[in-house]
């Protein structure tokens, strides 16, 4: 079904594309017509000239004229005819995007909110689990599809923009490999990322520039059966300053030299079978090139047949002129995130917001475990946990706190309801920099924990 | 858990009955309470008769659409016309986020819903709400 109508789609796209360029190509022979008309008229003036020196052939002149501006009058309502009706045309097509676009999405809402809603369900068993997240990564790549055709649509009228922000790079290319990860793993392909010369932070377009790696990603483990795929991002000099190098790099099966150019074109795949074998609807790395372009950058290609491809996207590169490189590119590690520990997912969010003053980069773990493992990775300068996520009972959650405390040098912040003071002194002797009492406002909590840090600090 | 902060009273205007029961059903793995209603015209009277501490409002519905909607929410004299109002479209015209803002909406949100970009919209649009935000028990 989903191929049936992407395909469906793509050939009702390319036809409306198709009759644009008929279109176009009327326009520019009526164009042609219209120079050709008006030459023959200044021809004719100067036979006008001769003719009034010579005398006599006045009247044939007057009929000449006549004729030659009547031919162009009809030239010109042609012209604008067809002008007219090309705007009906991509009038048209923009509407048909749009209502398409609309209507497909109105489904997928139901399928993906379903499909979300039973992953973030404990209670349903692995294996429904393994078949509900692949019907969630079908309704994504649907939702990536969509998306695909109306940039397409955009970047054609030249309606797109590029907005440029400040962008955490390293979360980006992470969260880019992360998506990734499963599909790698199903296929036996390895997946590496190496983004150690890299900047962390940068002034760049971040949605875009997500959505470029996420293509190049995908398509060279699409393309890719055996081996590997890795994703290599680092700061080059540049005449005067610098540009972003971010390469992917696979061992798929390449692509012929005579058709290189090809691949970025839209609705292309280098053969027939290709579609067949890979799906997509062939638009991924044509959106890729013309968002790099627009960005004011380059991606290009270099490939052997049956070795493999390299992908190179080149941007200039803009660093963030307030902040200080946070968290040094060497490490590719953050060392400004402020770790929420909480695990229903609206606190999750209001907390986000909340905390966003503190000026650090807010993180979250769902559970006691998953805080554990993030607090060992490093980088967290402070974490937040509320009782109820510690254990069932005091002498549980004191345990908890050791535990979280235990993982390094950072600054824990314990939530409690109404605790007694030999409850604080419990908590700050098991490792927990502050305790905070409960019930608080979000911003009475932030006021609060800038107190404690300044504090320690 | 911090409970309080999720006892919040959602009311979700949508013509599309599938798309309220998905919602509904994504509320509920945050705890958080959906009411709803299935055209504009009755929104706002549920909006005048009972209390809420959201709205989530759909754009193209028969009858009232979803921007007149909301200017009718702002133009009310009492409390409720600061009422926090998150769009959720599956409209994705280049001026979709812009109208809204224009309209008064808070937030806009897409369909396909993504569950961690609404909690992040409510999660954002509670907190901006008041100088405190909400209140975590």
């Amino acid at each position: 079904m989903v191929n049936t109508n992407s395909a469906l789609m793509a050939a009702q796209f390319d036809f409306a594309n198709q009759d644009l360029r008929i279109a176009r190509l009327q326009a520019e022979k009526l164009r042609k017509d219209t120079e050709l008309a008006e030459s023959r008229n200044r021809i004719t003036l100067i036979l006008l000239g001769g003719s009034v020196l010579f005398g006599g052939l006045l009247g044939y002149n007057f009929l000449s004229l006549r004729r030659s501006s009547r031919r162009i009058d009809a030239t010109n309502t042609r012209l604008n005819l067809a002008n007219e009706s090309l705007e009906r045309a991509l009038k048209a097509k923009s509407e048909f995007l749009a209502t398409t676009s609309h209507e497909i999405r109105t489904p997928l809402n139901g399928i993906l909110g379903v499909t979300q809603v039973l992953l973030a369900d404990d209670k349903v068993s692995p294996d429904v689990r393994d078949r509900v997240r692949l019907m969630h990564g079908a309704g994504e790549t649907m939702r990536a599809l969509v998306n695909d055709i109306l940039d397409a649509a955009k970047i054609e009228s030249g309606t797109l923009t590029i907005e440029k922000g400040d962008t955490d790079l390293g979360a980006l290319l992470d969260d880019a490999v992360h998506l990734w990860t499963d599909r790698a793993e199903e296929k036996g392909l390895g997946l590496q990322i190496d983004r150690a010369q890299a900047p962390a932070r940068i002034v760049e377009d971040g949605p875009r520039l997500r959505q470029i790696v996420f293509n190049l990603l995908s398509n060279a483990i699409k393309f890719t059966e055996t081996g590997s795929v890795s994703l290599t991002a680092a700061a080059e000099p540049f005449g005067a300053g610098e540009r972003l190098v971010i390469r992917v790099a696979d061992t798929g099966i390449g692509i012929p030299a005579d058709r290189v150019d090809d691949i970025f074109e839209s609705f292309k795949q280098v053969d027939g079978g290709v579609t067949r074998r890979f799906g997509g609807t062939g638009l991924g790395l044509s959106i890729s090139r013309d968002l790099a372009e627009a960005m004011g950058g380059t991606l290009g290609v270099e490939s052997e047949l049956g070795r493999g491809s390299v992908f190179t996207l080149v941007l200039p590169l803009e660093r963030p002129a307030t902040l200080a490189e946070a968290g040094s590119a060497g490490d590719g590690l953050r060392n400004d995130v402020f770790l929420i520990i909480e695990a229903n997912p609206l606190t999750q969010s209001v907390l986000k917001s909340a905390v966003a003053p503190l000026g650090l980069s807010a993180d979250i773990s769902g559970s006691l475990d998953a805080a554990i493992a993030r607090l060992s990775a490093g980088g967290v300068v402070c974490a937040l946990v509320d009782a109820a996520l510690l254990g069932a009972d005091d002498p549980g959650r004191l345990a908890a706190v050791s535990r979280l405390a235990g993982t390094g040098d950072f600054h824990l912040a314990v939530t409690w309801p109404s605790p007694s003071e030999e409850m604080v002194r419990a908590l700050i002797a098991a490792g927990a920099s502050q305790v905070i009492a409960k019930p608080i406002s979000a911003g009475g909590l932030v006021a609060a924990l800038k107190q404690g840090l300044e504090t320690a600090a | 858990m911090l409970t309080e902060a999720t006892d919040v009273d959602v009311l979700f205007v949508e013509d599309n009955e599938m798309n309220r029961r998905v919602l509904k059903d994504m509320l509920n793995v945050a705890g958080v309470n959906m009411a709803e209603a299935p055209e504009a015209e009755t929104g706002l009277r549920m909006i005048d008769e009972g209390e809420y501490d959201l709205v989530l409002m759909d754009l193209r519905m028969p009858g009232m659409d979803g921007l007149t909607a909301i200017r009718h929410i702002r133009a009310r004299q009492d409390e409720k016309a600061r009422l926090p109002v998150i769009v959720v479209t599956a409209d994705t015209s280049l001026t979709i986020r812009e109208d809204c803002l224009a309209a008064g909406a808070d937030e806009v949100v897409l369909k396909p819903v993504a569950m961690n970009l609404l909690f992040d919209a409510m999660g954002r649009t509670l907190t901006l709400r008041d100088a405190d935000g909400p209140i975590l028990g």
